[in-house]
């Protein structure tokens, strides 16, 4: 029973360690590591179609219901399907924003992965950031499809700079509002983040106008708006392609400066931000699982 | 040098003592048994060595270092029941995790030796309870580290793989790794292990050499361990602990 193992000298060793300096980085440098975690993240989102179908599907959808039928114009002459065109836009990226992260980070949470990821030299920021990367390129996608729409079925003439300008913004917003998903998953039980994620993101969505324009909303709704960080980002991807006259028309709100709501969507997602990051420490230290 | 090391280590959780003033040092070279029925702190132990968890009281070092941050570089960990990632084939997860690492082996190697070279492109979610302990074994070897923490490694294999890997794992360990695996089975602690180390109700109630414990075959290792984990059957409520 206690016959020992054969110490055949011809045996292939599982490992051979090579003699390596601690403190050396990951080989091919965290630049090389990052790029491979985008690339495996970004092939495991393409094996989930639905998610993917779905978050670029459905901005696209509501365009088709909602901006296509509508021929109407604000009184400074920008059309309601450009408007909408940013408002659904916004929708589409702020939503990939908080279930990418707050729902999909928050069920690795719950299967334990970020745990085995704890016990491996793989850090959680290379693999959050390749989760970021990944959510930009699903942004872009979103982007591109609702623009293609607008500008063909929609007719939405835009200069080339407000186009780029435009889609900037858009994929800025998904790296911003990422910070809201993050809070969601690393402060919701895992088990509770899909249930947490809609509750804050679909209020979010309809206070700040994004599905139905605030002008039409009741007052008291239209005065809560402006606490919102999704409202302000709203203002500022206004500002791209429609004069303030027809921003203050659509939404029945005075815009403020562009400091003024770049302040505003800048200190809401830095605080959700360090209370993402106070979570992640409190749970890599604390807990287990 | 000691690789991995406890000095009066104690950790609670929420009240619960899991491990009580544990000594334990693993050198350079070696491969050490953490043996014990189960609730007996083995996977505690795992956890605070990889920095998952923080001791209460006590000291842990790993290469000299704490546990966790740099060091985790130079440890490969295998642990019970861990979580892996949806959409993910099998090459893909072992090729990112051994990019983690400043160095690493061929990927096709790592799945050869962990017999999952017919699975390298099938998702993590479709493997076997077996093969997907073989793929966080795969996790564990692919960045060639100095340390292999081994929580139940080889309790997916048949016979001839779990000869063939303790084989491997000696050659390994002559070529300068150390091994810490966890095990209730008592015959793999004494073929496979340099030194037992066996935990009970969260204590180390023996540590030594197999033939040191069986008295040099003289005594049956299963009636031993009885012995050791019966005999000291204190629990937290016996307020025998510190």
């Amino acid at each position: 029973m206690t016959a020992r193992v054969a110490r055949s000298a011809h045996a292939t060793p599982l490992l051979a360690p090579p003699t390596v300096r601690i403190g050396t980085r990951p080989n091919r440098g965290h630049l090389g590591l990052l790029a491979l975690a985008a690339w495996t993240e970004l092939r495991a989102s393409a094996r989930n179609v639905e998610f993917a179908v779905g978050a670029v599907a459905i901005p696209v959808l509501l365009y088709v219901m909602f901006a296509l039928p509508n021929p109407t114009a604000l009184e400074g002459g920008t059309t309601m399907r450009t408007a909408m065109l940013v408002s659904l836009t916004a929708y589409g990226v702020i939503s990939l924003a908080v279930f990418t992260f707050g729902e999909a980070v928050a069920k690795e949470r719950g299967r334990g992965w970020t745990r085995t990821l704890r016990a491996t030299p793989l850090p959680i920021g290379i693999h959050l950031l390749a989760k970021t990367v990944t959510a930009v390129a699903h942004a872009a996608l979103i982007v591109t499809a609702m623009s293609l729409l607008a500008a063909t079925a929609g007719g939405v003439d835009l200069p080339a700079g407000t186009w780029i300008a435009f889609g900037a913004t858009m994929l800025a917003g998904v790296v911003t509002f990422s910070a809201l998903g993050y809070a969601i998953a690393l402060l919701a039980r895992p088990r509770a983040a899909t249930v947490i994620s809609n509750l804050v993101f679909l209020p979010l969505a309809f206070a700040s106008g994004f599905f139905v324009p605030l002008s039409e909303l009741p007052a008291p709704m239209r005065s809560f708006a402006p606490w919102l960080p999704t409202f302000h980002f709203g203002q500022l991807a206004y500002r791209i392609v429609m004069p303030p006259r027809d921003i203050e028309d659509l939404t029945g709100i005075t815009p403020q400066s562009v400091a003024t709501h770049l302040a505003w969507v800048t200190v809401a997602t830095t605080t959700l931000a360090g209370l993402a990051l106070l979570a992640a420490r409190r749970e890599s230290i604390t807990r287990r699982g | 040098m000691a690789v991995l090391e406890m000095r009066s280590v104690r950790k609670e959780y929420r009240g619960v003592v899991a491990l009580a003033d544990v000594d334990l040092r693993v050198e350079r070279g070696q491969i050490v048994a953490l043996l014990g029925p189960n609730g007996a702190g083995k996977s505690t132990a795992f956890e605070l060595l990889l920095g998952l968890v923080r001791a209460t009281d006590g000291e842990v070092t790993v290469l000299d270092l704490p546990p966790g941050g740099r060091v985790r570089r130079h440890v490969g960990a295998m642990l019970q029941a861990a979580g892996l990632p949806g959409q993910v084939t099998v090459r893909e997860l072992v090729r990112l995790i051994g990019r983690s690492y400043p160095a690493s082996l061929p990927v096709d190697e790592v799945l050869e030796r962990t017999g999952l070279t017919s699975r390298a492109g099938r998702m993590v979610t479709a493997l076997s309870g077996g093969e997907r302990q073989r793929l966080q074994l795969a996790m564990a070897l692919v960045g060639a580290p100095d340390v292999l923490l081994l929580d139940e490694p080889t309790a997916a294999m048949d016979p001839a793989a779990r000869r063939a890997f303790w084989d491997r794992a000696r050659a390994s360990v002559r070529e300068g790794a150390t091994i810490l695996f966890a095990t209730h089975d008592l015959a793999e602690a004494a073929a496979a292990a340099d030194r037992i180390v066996v935990l009970h109700h969260g204590r180390v109630v023996a540590q030594a050499t197999p033939e040191e414990l069986t008295n040099h075959g003289s005594r049956d290792l299963e009636q031993v361990f009885l012995t050791l984990t019966q005999a000291t059957g204190a629990t937290p409520a016996d307020g025998g602990w510190r």
